[in-house]
């Protein structure tokens, strides 16, 4: 299993102006918490910057690299900034993300085979999302065979067969689950991975849904997630699925959690 | 049932997402002789109205709103073959081109708005994702479009709103057109910026922008 924290992104409203601003202190420490709640690889993104981007996201990730033992997921839509991450980030970095839209792959292909980061690879193209598991196997093998031509190993790739919200599409996640199993069935060593929120766009409650999609997903195979790791309910349930799911042997990791207060919440709540 | 308990009840079926209910208040309406155009304007749109105003409330959310679309939806087309029979054939609104631009597949917040632009009376020509500025012309000028309708999800394709605006001036038909955008991340400020018409926040605001300048055009002919 493997989390990046979604947390530094330009999108969210309080942190474009730290960006802005430089505030290396509020990045490091935001950067800092998601890996202690057990991210493994923090998200940065500066899209919003726009002309500012190129900048700012290499300084995010050289901050946060020199503060703390970090990999970072270098997020953006732009080849230029995206290439600028990937020169100054140290070790094994991961590219969020590319797709088959013709402008998107021709841009970003030759950064992915100079740097040969980990991609996580979205199954849409010029044409939209697809709305069958089929078709989104069928891009999935198109995005797999292309960055296994461009010199990264299966391994490496992180397919997010792009869920829909649930309000728009009562059938989606039924759709979505039977994609992951048909990719994960065709090409085993390829990983899995998806954000949490989109599901829920339109709907009341929507943690509530987000938290029980994880469950589904894991269930199904997924192999990462983009997720908010500083949500105690949402990394326990994670821990307590993978258990189930007899990804904890001996309930080691489990127990773990218990014993480092990772569940107290629930007692609070309770009272 | 008299014609206003009939018109109240179809309002009412719409509120309670029946679509058969409406099907039958739409039969018996056209059979006591209500013109078509009243059991829409009377009924079904006060309904949708209704739900409309509930959604912004938040009592009512994204997929009921839907759903209450599909029952207008349903119910209309009985009651359209009446109108095409009579001289209320065209489109009540307008006609209205949208789709989401160039760089830009994002489709949900689009279709929803070319749903709640049907059911509010407009003939709607719904381009797609990704469309390129010139497709948007091409249509509008085909179309004699009171509405061209934008939509970006992404900051990175915000720009091709501009390029769309940039074309219609090109052309000299700027000002045969009214441009609406909308998208989570479009704001006032940058319709401003880009000289489009007008900016909806939600797809319901986007829609009661459209009816008032729909309105201010005049309808089609």
């Amino acid at each position: 299993m493997l989390i990046v924290g979604e947390l530094i992104n330009s999108t969210r409203r309080q942190i474009q102006p730290l960006l802005e601003a430089r505030d290396g202190a509020a990045i490091v420490n935001l950067a800092r918490r998601q890996i202690e709640a057990g991210a493994h690889l923090v998200d940065v993104n500066c899209a919003t910057l726009m002309e500012g981007e190129v900048e700012c996201l290499a300084w995010a990730i050289q901050t946060i690299q020199e503060a703390c033992d970090a990999r970072i997921s270098v997020d953006s839509p732009n080849p230029l900034a995206l290439r600028r991450g990937l020169e100054v980030h140290r070790g094994k970095a991961m590219l969020d993300s590319i797709n088959l839209e013709h402008e998107r792959w021709s841009g970003f292909l030759p950064v992915v085979r100079e740097f040969r980061p980990e991609v996580v690879a979205l199954c849409m193209d010029d044409s939209g999302i697809p709305t069958t598991a089929a078709g989104k196997l069928a891009l999935a093998t198109t995005l797999v065979e292309g960055l296994t031509g461009a010199g990264i190993p299966p391994q490496d790739i992180y397919i997010d067969p792009l869920i829909f919200p649930i309000a728009t599409d009562s059938g989606c996640v039924r759709v979505f689950l039977e994609a992951l199993g048909l990719i994960k069935k065709r090409f085993p060593e390829v990983r899995t991975i998806c954000g949490l929120s989109n599901v829920s766009f339109g709907l009341p409650h929507r943690a509530q849904i987000n938290q029980v999609f994880l469950v589904l997903c894991l269930a199904h195979g997924m192999d990462a997630f983009i997720l908010d790791p500083l949500d105690r309910r949402l990394m326990a349930n994670l821990t307590t699925a993978q258990m189930l799911l007899d990804q904890d042997e001996f309930c080691r990791r489990y127990l773990g959690m218990v014993r480092a207060g990772k569940f107290d919440f629930l007692k609070t709540q309770r009272a | 049932m008299d014609r206003t308990e009939i018109l109240d009840a179809l309002k009412q079926a719409i509120l309670n997402y029946d679509e058969d209910g409406a099907r039958a208040l739409v039969a018996q309406g056209l059979e006591a002789g209500i013109p078509p155009l009243d059991l829409v304007d009377g009924g079904l749109s006060r309904g949708i109205k209704a739900i409309g105003e509930k959604f912004q409330a938040m009592e009512v959310f994204l997929p009921e709103l839907m759903l209450a679309a599909k029952v207008f939806l349903g119910a209309l087309e009985l009651i359209e073959p009446t109108m095409l029979a009579t001289d209320e054939g065209r489109p009540r609104q307008g006609v209205a081109v949208i789709g989401t631009v160039k760089g830009d597949v994002h489709s949900i917040g689009k279709d929803l708005y070319a749903t709640l632009l049907k059911v509010a009376g407009f003939e709607v020509h719904n381009l797609g994702v990704n469309v390129h500025p010139g497709k948007f012309v091409e249509k509008a000028q085909e179309t004699g479009a009171q509405i061209v309708g934008l939509s970006a999800l992404m900051t990175t394709t915000m720009p091709s709103m501009r390029e769309v605006v940039e074309l219609f001036v090109a052309r000299g038909i700027r000002d045969r057109h009214t441009i609406l955008i909308g998208g989570s991340p479009v704001t006032q400020a940058f319709c401003d910026k880009i000289q489009a018409d007008g900016y909806g926040e939600t797809a319901q605001d986007g829609v009661d922008l459209a009816v008032r300048i729909a309105g201010q055009r005049g309808r089609p002919c």
